[in-house]
């Protein structure tokens, strides 16, 4: 079974009071990470962490061999679900905000590195253009072992509606979809357009001299530990290629 | 742009209805019991199974919290949610099984949609006065490049055609109502029914607030939201309309009645962080329908120590 993580942040007061960001506050947050959390636990998965506002902190997914802390949170659990305002880089690095300055207000993938000699296989993040859809290959450090990046290319709402989305993409997961099913269909009512996009590496098999042999991808391969194939980890040497799907209305 | 050329914008760009209309009904929903939402999947299940030759009537039915799980030969599941009387259904594909052979025009794709959802008879079993509407085509795609910056075209893996319920001419907003998602050749990958059902008892016969009462209310809650920003909300919003009609909550939330609302979606740009809400407000003085409130974190067992 999955060890996961949980961090989720509602309030920005103390980010707009020192006018580091705009960012407003949310509203749903916690609706969707409580939901995600109670679908794992109640299929048997052991919770290492939830931490929720100012008890976020960024050095907790920036890699340790950079000053940060990974190796005792997010690249120490399977599977990490983290909720925040979000943006890209223009070199198409994701951008997340947090609302207290441990060591910073912002994490920037650049400065991740998940999987290596750790643990994680996949991260989730219900946060708006995490991935640029015309440079996703500006993800590409943060695989070093880890399987999939779960994201968004544009807009994600937080709304009424999308406020049982934790709970639908922790369902999703537990009933046997692969991670990038159980994503996608999570977080999409088909109404709300809240863009999501799953971001993998593969190998050269996979690339296939550029005929994509997509049922070898961890896109079509992975679920969560216990309900279904687990493919390898890819260390970043056998890395051939990046390969993403994604959700467009 | 200041709180009152906002609180205007929004008020006159009333997305995708009629004018709103001075006065609505408040209409009981019909509340099923267990046995009833069983009957209704048992009888959705067979229906589907022969419409696709699948063999979905070999069940195994579970009851867990709050939903019924029916697990299907090779892989395929359906669920009941009690609460709603939603019910999906997922068939056996993986992901990246039984793709699409080229990115196809919209058009055509709508068109095989169509033809699933009248296969699928799904305008059917509505109360009267009572239809189901095309709403919007959603594409699933995939792409890859390799580590020398060679692309491949995107290949097509999935649509999805969503459908709006309407009752009279007035929308139940929400999730999508129907939600019909095909792989390639049209095979049916799931199927998402997410339609309260009306009774004829009018609960209520109520004068609508103006727009302009909705977007204020609308304007108020945003405001909070962003309150002590160091750049004036006014200026860096972008109203993407006001919606009016009626609402379905979202599928494990009870519901009694529907009554009518507003619905505004809201963007800010140009700012470091992107940010996307909705907002739902009541369109009636009176309150008919409790809105799902924001929820606080679990207690932490931990204490964190900087």
């Amino acid at each position: 079974m999955a060890t996961f993580g949980v961090e989720g942040i509602r309030y920005f007061s103390n980010a707009r009071a020192a006018g580091v960001s705009t960012a407003g506050d949310l509203t749903y947050t916690f609706n969707r990470c409580n939901g995600f959390d109670s679908a794992l636990r109640s299929a048997g998965h052991t919770r290492a962490f939830y931490w929720a506002n100012t008890d976020c902190w960024e050095t907790d997914i920036r890699d340790s061999d950079q000053g940060g802390d990974d190796v005792h949170w997010v690249d120490n659990v399977d599977i990490f679900w983290i909720e925040t305002h979000g943006n890209h880089e223009s070199n198409g690095q994701a951008r997340m905000l947090y609302d207290t300055p441990h060591t910073n207000w912002r994490t920037y993938s650049g400065q991740w590195q998940l999987g290596e000699n750790w643990n994680a296989e996949w991260v989730m993040a219900y946060s708006c253009k995490t991935v640029d859809l015309n440079n996703v290959s500006g993800l590409w450090n943060i695989f070093a072992g880890m399987h999939i990046y779960c994201g968004a290319w544009d807009n994600m709402y937080d709304a009424w509606t999308t406020d049982e989305c934790g709970e639908d993409v922790g369902d999703n997961l537990t009933d046997g979809d692969t991670i990038s099913e159980a994503w996608i269909d999570g977080v999409s009512d088909w109404a709300t357009d809240n863009h999501p996009i799953t971001v993998c590496v593969g190998n050269a098999a996979t690339w296939n001299g550029g005929n994509i042999r997509w049922d070898l991808s961890y896109l079509n391969r992975d679920h969560l530990w216990g309900h279904g194939n687990v493919d390898p980890d890819l260390p970043p040497s056998q890395q051939a290629c990046i390969l993403w799907r994604w959700a467009e209305g | 742009m200041d709180g009152t050329k906002l609180i205007e914008q929004l008020a006159s760009n009333i997305v995708g209805v009629p004018p709103v209309p001075p006065r609505t009904e408040v209409i009981a929903l019909r509340q099923h019991s267990l046995d009833e939402l069983e009957e209704r999947a048992r009888r959705f299940l067979d229906a589907t199974g022969e419409a696709y030759s699948l063999p979905f009537n070999h069940r195994d039915w579970t009851i867990q919290n709050n939903r019924t799980f029916i697990r299907m030969p090779f892989g395929a599941r359906a669920i009941i949610y009690h609460a709603s009387g939603a019910m999906k259904l997922v068939n056996r594909f993986k992901p990246m099984e039984s793709l699409f052979n080229k990115l196809e025009e919209r058009g055509n794709l709508i068109e095989l949609v169509e033809k699933t959802a009248n296969q699928l008879k799904i305008y059917e079993g509505l109360g009267q006065n009572e239809s189901l509407r095309f709403e919007r085509l959603w594409q699933i795609k995939a792409a890859a490049v390799s580590r020398q910056g060679q692309t491949v075209d995107p290949v097509l893996c999935r649509v999805v055609g969503a459908y709006r319920h309407f009752v009279g001419e007035l929308p139940v907003w929400g999730a999508a109502s129907v939600a019909i998602k095909l792989a390639g050749e049209g095979e049916l990958d799931s199927l998402t029914i997410q339609i309260r059902q009306t009774t004829d008892k009018v609960v209520d016969r109520v004068e609508i607030l103006r727009p302009e009462q909705a977007a204020r209310q609308v304007f108020l809650q945003l405001s909070h939201l962003m309150r002590d920003s160091k750049v004036p909300v006014s200026e860096i919003i972008k109203p993407r309309g006001l919606r009016f009609g009626y609402l379905s909550l979202p599928k494990r939330k009870a519901q009694r009645v529907l009554a009518p609302v507003y619905i505004a979606t809201i963007d800010i740009e140009g700012q470091e962080e992107a940010q996307a809400y909705q907002f739902v407000v009541p369109a009636t003085e009176k309150t008919y329908l409790p809105l799902p409130a924001g929820s606080e974190a679990l207690p932490s067992p931990q204490r964190r120590v900087g």
